[in-house]
């Protein structure tokens, strides 16, 4: 399976991540290795009727309605590890154009 | 009087009860050597200022309390810089979140806060537990005390180091695939991957969900018993764990061994191997040789399965939330700064992989292949256990390699080979030192492990227990 530096940049586009331009040359030769070496899982005969996956056995886990935690306890743990904030709001970047 | 560093943690819970020594004298013990030794191996990252604080604590309980007193009351624990504690750092070892106090404690933490234990500090690591060598820590690597210019294995490196090199008697780590049995198999302990779903994941922080497991390394298969006794049992805030499931004993001695698949394990080891299952054969055991076709497909498979599974577990590390911010000119820029900086070179990797295999017109050829793959390789392994009770192999291909030696990812991936098929399947998994193998002129230990069906962790013990002649406790 080949990789282009355009593929490397379109999935840093949908990673979120900054790459250089070495970085992306780096990246491309070695996603290409590993995609040789997972390659033979896309060979493979499956049996027919094999499970989509080996949890199926799992179910849903419902927890109970309780009296639910006063109100706002927790939020000062975790605004507290926030980069920037305003009161009780996260601060980022204009999100609407 | 013994060297209080080189009790068993059963053995120190024997001293306090008969007042030898205290938990005090204990932690203090072990902070005065790793201030002496731990800048040679880099296996912590912080050692806890309130840990004293907590021997205190503990030794108050135990003479108020005696014989009732947990049997981890007063013992000193490391941890994985991935297992979050109420107030301390948590960074995964990573510079996106060097700074990150956890807002509270994972489950495994509460239940050892209850057992009045001695949180002693936390330990280096592969950045978000990627890597078999623990060289992907954004805080340098750490090396293995039986050779300083090898690596202790990963992910859970610096917690093997810090157990084998006796700067803690015990230690959590945690596996996705393999991360806590190679290193114990590379520093030469015992290291336990319970069943998926035994141990609660809340408070782990994330890599592949479907994967991780919390579990312990120790010198003793005694002491690797207690521990994970004291943190398993099913959990409202992890809906995967299980059921408490009640122990079982082993249906019968016989030792499957898939001699196709360890053909990939470096001959000095699988002469090693060999005389050791040679060995158990004295303990009554039946050596069988298996089949298991689809073991080799295993690792090719987690590494579609967990890349798809870290992209998505890592895309909540925005700098917005918490962890590190990089001021961009706009919104996209401060997330692709922000995550160019605090993630390292694998954890890159792995994010731009997941990614490519989630993506449109790659899902069904790599992700469904390999989540099907599963289940092949379940069904496998189910049935070679209708026959025996246990299948062993090599833990890792070979002993702790060098520092740097394995620059080409595929090729550190290679060293988690025969761990992949357990973590797929969600079965336990333990590894037990089986001898040395010599390097350069150092004898460098290497482990066995051993699977057995999901929920019968408790039998590995006993095998275990044969493979270093410990007596039962």
């Amino acid at each position: 399976m080949s990789v282009s530096t355009d593929d490397v940049k379109k999935l840093a586009e949908l990673s979120r991540l900054a790459l250089t331009e070495g970085e992306v040359e780096k990246l491309r030769s070695e996603i290409e290795s590993i995609l040789a070496y997972v390659a033979v899982v896309q060979k493979v005969d499956l049996p027919p009727g094999i499970a989509a996956s080996p949890h199926l056995d799992l179910q849903n886990v419902m927890r109970e309605d309780g009296e639910p935690h006063a109100g706002s306890i927790y939020s000062e743990d975790m605004l507290s590890q926030a980069p920037a904030r305003d009161g009780n709001f996260l601060k980022v970047k204009k999100i609407l154009g | 009087m013994a060297d209080l560093t080189d009790l068993t943690a059963n053995a120190l819970a024997k001293g306090y009860r008969t007042k030898e020594f205290s938990a005090v004298d204990v932690t203090r013990a072990y902070i005065a050597k790793i201030e002496k030794e731990n800048s040679a191996l880099n296996a912590y990252l912080e050692v806890f200022a309130d840990a004293e604080v907590g021997a205190k604590n503990a030794d108050e309980v135990l003479a108020r309390e005696g014989e009732r007193a947990h049997v981890l009351t007063g013992v000193p624990i490391a941890f994985k810089d991935n297992i979050l504690i109420k107030g301390k750092i948590a960074s995964a070892a990573s510079k996106m979140l060097a700074n990150h106090v956890a807002p509270y404690d994972a489950t495994v933490i509460t239940k050892l806060r209850a057992c009045n234990s001695v949180f002693l500090g936390r330990t280096n690591m592969d950045e978000f537990a990627m890597g078999s060598s623990t060289e992907h820590s954004s805080f340098g690597p750490t090396k293995n005390p039986h050779d300083v210019t090898r690596v202790p294995g990963g992910s859970s490196g610096g917690s093997a180091a810090a157990v084998a090199a006796h700067l803690a008697p015990i230690a959590l780590g945690s596996e996705t695939c393999g991360s806590i049995r190679q290193p114990s198999s590379l520093c030469g302990l015992v290291g336990f991957k319970p069943t998926y779903g035994a141990v609660s994941r809340s408070g782990l922080i994330a890599m592949g969900s479907s994967l991780d497991q919390i579990g312990p390394f120790a010198r003793t298969v005694a002491d690797a018993e207690m521990l994970f006794n004291s943190i398993r049992g099913i959990d409202s805030l992890d809906g995967t764990t299980l059921p408490d499931f009640s122990d079982v004993s082993p249906a019968n001695k016989k030792i499957g061994v898939p001699r196709a698949f360890v053909n990939d394990a470096q001959a000095e080891t699988k002469a090693v191997f060999e005389k050791k299952l040679q060995e158990l054969t004295e303990h009554g055991y039946e050596i069988v040789d298996i089949e298991l076709k689809s073991a080799p497909l295993a690792l090719p498979a987690y590494y579609i399965v967990m890349p798809a599974e870290v992209s998505t577990n890592l895309a909540r590390l925005d700098g917005m939330r918490y962890g590190l911010h990089v001021d961009g000119v706009n919104l996209l820029d401060d997330y692709k700064l922000s995550r160019a900086a605090g993630f390292s070179e694998e954890t890159r990797r792995r994010i731009i992989l997941g990614t490519y295999i989630l993506s449109s017109g790659y899902y069904d050829a790599y992700y469904k292949k390999a989540t099907a793959l599963r289940s092949v390789i379940t069904d496998d392994l189910s049935r070679a256990f209708e026959s025996v009770q246990y299948v062993a192999t090599p833990t890792a291909p070979g002993p702790a390699f060098k520092i740097g030696e394995k620059s080409d990812p595929v090729s550190m991936y290679l060293e988690d080979i025969f761990s992949a098929p357990a973590n797929l399947a969600g079965l336990p998994s333990i590894s037990v030192p089986m001898g040395t193998v010599t390097k350069e002129g150092v004898d460098l230990p290497v482990g066995i492990q051993f699977m057995t069906p999901k929920r019968t962790d408790t039998i590995l013990f006993d095998v275990a227990r044969d493979v270093l002649n410990e007596s039962r406790p």
